[in-house]
């Protein structure tokens, strides 16, 4: 049978490991970052409810976040292959080898849209906008 | 054409005096001999100057001179600011006339862009009054008063006609012309012909430059193929905008056009068209336009035949009608309840096709994605990547899902596979998303025109109405109205129908057209170099693979040289030769190529300017014996003379060495090129 490209461990690892690259600050994120990120970057509109949600134009409680346990064995696939590296029970940190993995991808054209997209949010994502995303708390 | 530069001049003027250089040149090979950093290039660069052409070179205006021309002279360790300095040339043309060309790279009197030239016949003719021409400007190669305009003329060029990126039509530039006769120290070495100056924006500069000296057939073919291109779209455009309008005209009377497309591509080869067909709603159907044309004219006729009854005599014809006309609009309302409902659920279902062809089109951008991610493997930032499971070191799945079926896990497609497969997926859903577009189009078509009829039903019911209501002895104003209708109607349609033979007409003429471009498009297909064409290309190819044994060549065996038929650059296996050589090599290709071209133009009567340029060669990439061949070929061109003009700083006493019974002209220069006259 056909799979989606986004259950691809390979695929998905990649993903990850570009949330953790782009977003991160410092090269660290916590879980729930990368969960909510990766969910909100696989689709269209995902990634426009999530964009209105961070920029303050949709009210966190309509957004359909799932926390996805393929995203959690991603995360875990990534410790494994040292491409991220776990700080805490609840942090990631991108390794060097993570680094050199997320800049190989754009070097081959890899994952184009989903990094635009990652770029083009980061600065609204921080550990605050998210964490105020999942409680629910509206920024009116 | 075979110009020649008989002298060289620079002149600064300091506030404590003047300094520079004048030098003599001859025929056939000249080497200009000065030590390393003395600025010989400064002499050469000069050359570049005096003709307006460091745009070939450069993109900024400013003189490609070093600050000892422009701002300030060193002289025994002390610095004088310059106030004047030019450089002045005497280029000679291939019709005895010698134009002595000034310009000037500091003045406060003459702009940098203006280029001063006395023109005199014979060596010992008088010298008219100088002429000032501008260069570097919008017009210098176009009008009367550009310098590029006026130095084509002298030299004999009628530059052709080039495509540019944006669409025009222009001359070719001579900035495209000079990297072919000049090389320069700092990146004319470094790879073959890599400064032509792209950035000035004609379509396959490189290409038109080759054919012009070279005076192939091909270019013109180019040329042609390209103004077809361009007649192509404008015929798609008119195309589109002619079918909108018989759309628009169409609409007028609630009616629909068959049998014309709303544009053309390319890959209609030819356009047959018969007249368009435009159907009218009549009734309970549609009818040809020129059907409801007769049927509209012959309800007039009879309409006017009969005189307009009072009321009172057409009060049972009027009831009658009324209750026609009310049965009429039920059926339309039911009818326009049932095209709702479809148009409805078609666009549901057409929105439903179109989500699930976006969500397709993704998945197979992000598995071609995968699919590069599994080619290049560990290639990737340089990880060992994704095989194995890292922890118990077993294959990784293929999905990141636990997928069984009655215990028994469910085979999933590899990534080649779901490629082929949502490529497949992709395209049958394309299709249906298209046809439930054309249903949805002819739907709504169907509802706009049963809107327009429930509208006239709905006035005519109203305007019996008011008849009925009106004193029975006043002329039956339904009936007024059914042949001011009907007239309208007539009217509307005889319009329709004129507008519709105008644009059919104009269609039919666009048609006839782009038949006629496909047809030279397809005989043009493939065809780009005349017999004449390839007898140049091969004798150059020819004249270059014997440079190549003369120059001692070794990274590729000579005889596999071979020049691009379609980009007429040397090519050694499929590839650019430059790909292929050392970078000792690259100089002797450079060599090669130039000295090559310029001798295959000469014997075929070409457009060579007859003068080649070297700043410092190269020459110890070679060694003595291939640096003496490039010499004594540069020296006694094999067809027609060429002016070989060298700067190297290779010591004095070598040079002449090397150049030992090869005639030539030597200038040697001891201490700096700029220095006290």
């Amino acid at each position: 049978m056909d799979v989606t490209a986004d259950l691809r461990p390979r695929w998905l690892v990649s993903l990850v490991t570009l949330v953790v690259k782009e977003t991160g600050w410092g090269g660290k994120a916590s879980v729930a970052k990368v969960q909510l990120l990766t969910w909100g970057t696989l689709s269209r509109t995902t990634r426009q409810q999530l964009s209105l949600a961070l920029s303050g134009g949709l009210s966190p409680s309509s957004l359909g976040v799932r926390f996805d346990p393929t995203v959690s064995k991603a995360i875990d696939l990534c410790i494994g292959f040292g491409l991220l590296r776990r700080l805490d029970g609840r942090r990631v940190e991108l390794t060097d080898q993570g680094h050199s993995h997320a800049v190989g991808l754009e070097a081959e054209g890899v994952l184009a849209q989903e990094r635009e997209y990652l770029r083009g949010i980061r600065s609204g994502a921080r550990e605050t906008d998210i964490a105020r995303i999942l409680s629910w708390e509206s920024t009116s | 054409m075979s110009a020649k530069l008989r002298s060289l001049d620079i002149r600064v003027v300091t506030e404590s005096g003047v300094v520079g250089r004048s030098i003599k040149l001859g025929p056939g090979l000249n080497i200009i001999q000065a030590s390393n950093s003395k600025g010989k290039s400064t002499l050469l660069n000069s050359v570049t100057f005096a003709l307006g052409l460091e745009g070939a070179f450069q993109p900024q205006h400013a003189p490609p001179l070093p600050r000892a021309m422009t701002e300030v002279v060193e002289q025994d360790g002390i610095e004088h600011r310059v106030t004047e300095s030019y450089v002045e040339i005497e280029l000679q043309n291939g019709a005895e006339s010698i134009w002595r060309i000034r310009r000037y790279a500091r003045s406060e009197k003459f702009d940098v862009h203006l280029i001063r030239v006395w023109e005199r016949i014979g060596v010992d003719g008088t010298e008219a009054a100088p002429r000032d021409y501008f260069v570097r400007l919008e017009g210098a190669m176009q009008r009367e008063a550009g310098f590029h305009y006026n130095l084509a003329r002298f030299l004999g060029w009628s530059l052709p006609t080039v495509s540019t990126f944006d669409g025009a039509e222009k001359q070719l530039y001579m900035e495209y012309l000079w990297p072919f006769f000049f090389v320069e120290q700092k990146k004319g070495w470094s790879e073959i012909l890599g400064n032509i100056p792209s950035r000035l924006g004609v379509r396959d500069g490189y290409k038109r430059a080759m054919e012009f000296i070279l005076e192939l057939d091909a270019g013109e073919h180019d040329r042609q193929r390209q103004a077809l291109i361009e007649k192509r779209l404008a015929l798609q455009s008119a195309w589109a905008t002619q079918a909108a309008s018989l759309k628009r005209a169409a609409d007028v009377v609630g009616g629909q056009v068959q049998g014309i497309a709303d544009s053309i591509s390319v890959r209609f080869n030819e356009i047959s068209i018969d007249l368009p067909r435009v159907v009218v709603p009549h009734d309970s159907g549609w009818v040809a336009l020129n059907e409801a044309r007769t049927q509209a004219a012959t309800a007039v006729a009879e309409l006017e035949k009969r005189p307009i009854p009072e009321v009172g005599d057409d009060h049972p014809r009027l009831e009658a009608a009324l209750d026609a006309r009310r049965r009429e609009l039920d059926a339309l309302e039911v009818s326009q309840r049932n095209v709702m409902r479809n148009l409805a659920e078609e666009e549901g279902q057409g929105r439903a096709l179109q989500e699930r062809l976006d969500f397709l089109r993704v998945d197979l951008e992000r598995h071609k994605d995968l699919a590069r991610l599994e080619k290049l493997g560990s290639d990737i930032g340089g990880n060992q990547f994704l095989d194995d499971c890292p922890t118990c070191h077993q294959e990784l799945p293929h999905t990141m899902l636990g997928l069984s079926s009655e215990g028994h896990p469910v085979e999933v497609m590899s990534t080649q596979d779901n490629i082929a497969f949502l490529a497949s997926q992709t395209d049958t859903i394309a299709k249906l998303r298209n046809r439930s577009s054309r249903i949805v189009a002819g739907l709504m078509a169907e509802r706009d025109a049963l809107a327009q009829r429930a509208t006239r039903c709905r006035l005519a019911i109203r305007e019996v109405k008011d008849s009925l209501e009106s004193s029975n002895a006043t002329p039956s104003m339904a009936r007024v109205q059914e042949v001011v209708d009907a007239r309208t109607q007539n009217v509307r349609l005889r319009q329709v129908d004129e507008a519709v033979s105008q644009i059919s007409s104009t269609l039919n003429k666009i048609a006839a057209e782009w038949n006629d471009v496909q047809r030279q498009v397809a005989a043009m297909r493939g065809v780009s170099a005349s017999d004449d064409d390839e007898t140049k290309i091969a004798a150059l190819e020819a004249v270059m693979r014997e440079e190549f044994r003369e120059y001692q060549v070794a990274s590729v065996p000579p005889d596999s040289i071979v020049l691009s038929r379609t980009q007429l650059r040397p090519e050694y296996e499929s590839y650019l030769l430059q790909v292929e050589l050392s970078a000792s090599d690259t100089a002797r290709l450079i060599w090669a190529f130039l000295v090559g071209l310029a001798e295959i133009s000469n014997r075929f009567e070409g457009n060579h300017l007859g003068i080649l340029v070297f700043d410092e060669p190269r020459q110890h990439h070679a060694g003595k014996e291939g640096y003496q061949a490039f010499l004594r070929r540069a020296a006694q061109p094999s067809s027609g003379p060429v002016q070989t003009i060298i700067a190297t700083s290779e010591a004095a006493d070598r040079i002449r060495e090397l150049t030992e019974n090869i005639p030539h002209t030597f200038v040697e220069i001891s201490g700096r090129t700029i220095a006290p006259l």
